[in-house]
């Protein structure tokens, strides 16, 4: 059997070694211990002994190459014209401390963890906002979102900054009535989150049992719309939904009388009733919309909850027909096969 | 000799033969692996030396404790240990004596009473001394082996504990394995004086013996065991010796530290094997044919534990944060 | 209840693990007839002989790697280091031994010792016996980190340490040895990892370590006449933390101040607002706030020594910014 003659691993971080020159030629006949080859590694250059006796042949690597450590640059075999099959070609330079050959190496240092997509930023889109940095402490601005409350009035008001829990107090009383410093159309946030355990395992049953997919957007669509509905008591009237998404505004009308796998777009004029934002599939995860044209209803995910958002001006909704459109939707979230039946 | 002597001694004579021919199969084994860049990480060979450890060794019992090197492939092979498991250890398996966590700087075989080889030259100094006054505190009559290089009288660790082996008369043997060179430089640059004499000043009885004659470590480690066991301790062994290859693997033209030709004399006046093979043909212990079986199954046992080891597993992922603090029992503390 | 000193609740402890488990010895300079410069050890070489209550030569690194050796081999010392800032000497030993050969021997050998030393500056003892190095070992896995902050966690958490399979390092603060808490004549075990919440508050989260425990409680008191509600929680063990109870009561408080003598650099205060700040971050409504040692050496002189160690007077201040809501540097 043809003995293998092979670049040796000898620096203490060698990737590879140059071979400078060969000491014997092809076919030429050598005893173990002779200098077959000379080779420099990162530090200095050193002759290579055979390691075994017999005839120098199937040469793989020419001086001047610089061959990976381990590879295979040549074989001593038994006799002068042995030919060896499949003594594979150099790998590309197979570092050092991986570990081990072709087989399942410990995946973990090779391909690290990928990391989380980036923190969401705190979409802030307030009208009174115009865009400097308003301090605030991260419990304060929780709470102001679940809230509804908007702290760029704080600003707009002059109360000096940062802003505590303590100072969303001033918030309360002002938005509570409905009044306003500001002039202009004020528009006011409602917030909620809905664990996303119970949809998930709607949709995993769907799945099963209809052998369809349902998409996130469908049962926003639907549920909102059927939300509405009840809200307005409009129980004969059309309810059209603006819905943003891939780059523009799809029309949907009367979404939650069909089949929530049919969902689809229609070709309707008429003026919407609301605009629907899917953030799910983005990093976002809080959202303080305008509600410049009509309400905007956005439904962001976090780790464990879908989080929901209603954007809506006073001549558009009623303080108590925002609230309630909030939590119909959401409660058909949380029961999602109770409101379909 | 008697005939007698050397009827009862037979048994003993060819285990010491073929643990010393088991070293040097593992590490020619070994350094071809790591060569071949099979094996991750950094490796000391101790080809050379196996005399030290094989005689020291034979003369405990697998209850007795020992503390080894970075240079510690013989120790473990002469307490006992399984190639299997050492070659999984040595490429990272989960088989391996320690699943794949120390390697070959830190292989521990407990069972057999290895407490462990140490990446900190003199590191083990402690522990073996620790190990000893355990014995002496739980009242068994182990001995605990520290064997070290002559690198490691560098370190104060090792004046420290002897001064308190000799103060409590530990049952633990300092052996100083002085394979001349303490990594890339000479022994007489770096240790001033008599390597024994450091011994000597804390009142321990100590011993210069030639680390290439096994019978001659043999001999003396098993009188010094038992003196140990009866509490006579501590003592100090110098065994002079030599490594055939250099610090480490990949420590190639070495001459500017050591000449070829002094690497040539040992390696064909001095080979503990060859030498303790002539001797065993010369008494007719074993024959010539009986003399290369030896080194034929060992050849082939390194060979099919290497290929074991190339084909095993590495340890699961999930292993990474196991063993960082052992569980106490339950109803136990926290 | 009785109460007794700190320094003879370590030392019943001691006793009490002696008695229960022959496994069990003690070395260390000056530990015997003289029962270490604190007196903390007097009376246990006269009940366990000298045996067992080991005198050593002054040689730190020796005795710290003997009692790996022997915890290996079945033995459970308890190693006596005399200053927690000759904690550096025994580095190696502790940290590269002790605290791998678990995990380097794939869990086959472990190593059940308990190293017991101290930290605590006023003492006018300057910097090289006045450190709490508590954080280098906290650093190093493998390795427990006790930090009793009264007689009754003192006894408590040493008979839990010298339970434990692992290596413990154990730090009493050397100004307390001579103070008094109630400490049951029963036994009793503490559980490591399980954090004390000794007030309950609304308004700010108030986590001291060791004697800053003490401090946390004075600067509790002074805040209450404000009608200020400080919660007052001790984490016992810094390795392992109860991050949990920590966490829980930041979401409650939404502020939180960490008091540690340790440097405040890179130190114990910073590890646990790190924690609180990934965990609890959205329930925070001011920065977490460290404050630990200041980043001297520690001076000799009284005037200089006094300033470099938190105290209440400067909790206070600081939970009071954090309520009032006023800026911090860089805010």
């Amino acid at each position: 059997m043809a003995h293998e003659v092979i670049m040796p691993a000898l620096g203490m971080a060698q990737d590879t070694g140059l071979i400078v020159s060969w000491l014997k030629n092809e076919g030429d006949k050598i005893s173990a211990g002779d200098a077959i080859m000379e080779v420099e590694t990162d530090k200095a250059t050193m002759e290579v002994e055979a390691e075994a006796s017999g005839f120098l042949t199937n040469v793989r690597a020419k001086a001047g190459e610089d061959v990976p450590v381990g590879d295979v640059v040549a074989y001593i075999s038994e006799s002068a014209d042995e030919v060896v099959e499949g003594g594979e070609k150099p790998k590309a330079a197979a570092a050092k401390d991986e570990p081990a050959p072709a087989e399942e190496a410990p995946k973990a240092q090779a391909e690290p963890a990928k990391p989380e997509p980036a923190p969401a930023k705190e979409v802030s889109v307030t009208p009174a906002n115009t865009g400097d940095k308003i301090l605030a402490s991260p419990k304060a601005k929780k709470l102001a979102f679940e809230e509804g409350l908007d702290i760029a009035q704080l600003a707009a008001k002059g109360v000096p900054q940062p802003y505590h829990v303590k100072d969303l107090e001033q918030l309360r009383g002002a938005q509570g009535v409905g009044t306003s410093t500001v002039s202009g159309p004020q528009t006011f946030h409602i917030g909620a989150s809905v664990p996303r355990k119970k949809l998930d395992a709607f949709k995993d049953w769907f799945k099963t049992d209809h052998q369809t997919k349902i998409e996130n957007r469908s049962i926003w669509l639907g549920f909102a719309t059927s939300a509405f509905r009840a809200v307005l008591e409009a129980t004969e009237k059309d309810v059209c939904v603006l819905s943003s998404e891939a780059g523009g505004y799809l029309s949907y009308l009367n979404a939650d009388r069909r089949k929530l796998v049919e969902i689809a777009p229609s070709e309707s004029n008429a003026a919407p009733n609301f605009i629907l934002r899917d953030l799910t599939e983005t990093a976002i995860d809080m959202v303080q919309a305008s509600a410049a044209v009509c309400p905007t209803l956005s439904i962001a995910r976090s780790k464990k909850a879908f989080v929901v958002s209603l954007a809506y001006q006073s001549d558009q909704l009623s303080d108590d027909q925002a609230l309630q459109f909030v939590a119909e939707f959401t409660a058909r979230l949380n029961e999602p096969l109770r409101h379909l039946l | 000799m008697s005939r007698n002597a050397k009827k009862s001694n037979h048994e003993a004579y060819v285990r010491m033969y073929q643990q010393m021919v088991r070293i040097r199969a593992f590490e020619d084994n070994a350094n071809k692996l790591y060569l071949a860049a099979k094996m991750p990480g950094l490796t000391h060979m101790y080809s050379g030396q196996e005399a030290v450890a094989v005689g020291i060794c034979e003369a405990l019992k697998s209850t007795d404790k020992i503390t080894s090197t970075h240079r510690g492939h013989g120790h473990c092979v002469a307490k006992g240990a399984d190639f299997k498991e050492m070659f999984c250890e040595l490429l990272g398996k989960e088989e391996g004596y320690c699943r794949g966590k120390g390697g070959s700087m830190h292989i521990a075989d407990q069972e057999n009473g290895n407490l462990g080889a140490n990446a900190i030259v003199g590191g083990s100094a402690g522990i073996a001394t620790g190990a000893a006054l355990s014995a002496k505190h739980l009242g068994k009559d182990d001995v605990t082996v520290c064997f070290f290089g002559d690198g490691a009288l560098g370190q104060g660790l090792l004046y420290e504990v002897m001064n308190m082996a000799a103060l409590w008369n530990l049952p633990v043997i300092y052996a100083c394995e002085n394979n001349l060179y303490g990594e890339y430089t000479k022994v007489e640059e770096m240790a001033a004086g008599e390597l024994t004499g450091r011994a000597k000043a804390f009142g321990i009885e100590t011993f210069v013996v030639n680390g290439q004659d096994v019978l001659a470590v043999n001999k003396l480690s098993e009188e010094l065991v038992e003196r140990a066991r009866k509490g006579e301790g501590p003592f100090f062994i110098q065994l002079d010796t030599y490594r055939y290859h250099g610090h480490h693997v990949g420590d190639i033209n070495r001459e500017y530290y050591r000449p070829k030709d002094e690497e040539e004399l040992w390696k064909t006046e001095r080979d503990p094997i060859t030498n303790f093979g002539a001797w065993l043909l010369k008494e007719k212990v074993l024959s010539q044919q009986e003399l290369d079986q030896i080194h034929d199954e060992v050849s082939q046992d390194a060979k099919d534990a290497v290929a074991y080891a190339e084909a095993a597993k590495y340890p699961d992922i999930s292993e990474v944060d196991m063993h960082v603090y052992k569980q106490n029992p339950v109803g136990g503390a926290a | 209840m009785r109460e007794i000193t700190l320094s003879k609740a370590v030392n019943e402890a001691i006793a009490e693990e002696m008695r229960r488990d022959p496994a069990i010895f003690l070395m260390g300079e000056d530990v015997a007839e003289a029962g270490t410069p604190f007196k903390v050890l007097s009376g246990l070489v006269e009940e366990f002989g000298p045996n067992r209550i080991l005198d050593t030569p002054i040689s730190e690194p020796g005795f710290m790697g003997m009692a790996v050796g022997a915890a290996m081999t079945g033995s459970r010392p308890i190693v006596d280091l005399m200053f927690g800032d000759f904690i550096f000497l025994v580095m190696d030993q502790l940290c590269n031994q002790a605290a791998k050969t678990h995990y380097m021997s794939g869990g086959k050998l472990s190593v059940p010792l308990v190293l017991r030393t101290n930290l605590g500056a006023t003492r006018r003892s300057a910097a090289q016996h006045s450190q709490s190095l508590h954080a280098l070992v906290a650093h190093i896995p493998g390795l427990r980190v006790a930090m009793p902050s009264s007689a009754y966690e003192a006894k408590g958490l040493m008979k839990t340490a010298i339970r434990d399979e692992n290596p413990v390092v154990i730090f009493e603060d050397k100004l307390m040895y001579n103070d008094k808490a109630p400490v049951p004549d029963e036994e009793y075990l503490i559980p490591f990892g399980e954090a004390n919440i000794l007030r309950e508050g609304r308004d700010i989260t108030l986590i001291g370590t060791s004697s800053m425990v003490q401090v946390c409680e004075q600067a509790a008191e002074i805040l209450a006449e404000q009608g200020i509600e400080a919660e007052v929680i001790d984490p016992r063990t810094i390795v392992p933390l109860d991050e949990d109870t920590l966490i829980n009561s930041v979401k409650k408080t939404s502020r939180a101040i960490v008091v540690d003598e340790g440097h405040q650099s890179f130190g114990i205060t910073g590890e646990i607002a790190s924690r609180l700040n990934e965990k609890a971050f959205y329930h925070l409504d001011a920065p977490v706030q460290r404050l630990g040692a200041m980043d001297v050496p520690v001076p000799f002189s009284p005037a200089l020594e006094d300033i470099t160690v938190p105290t209440p007077e400067r909790v206070v201040e600081q939970a009071l910014k954090a309520i009032k809501g006023e800026l911090f540097h860089g805010a």
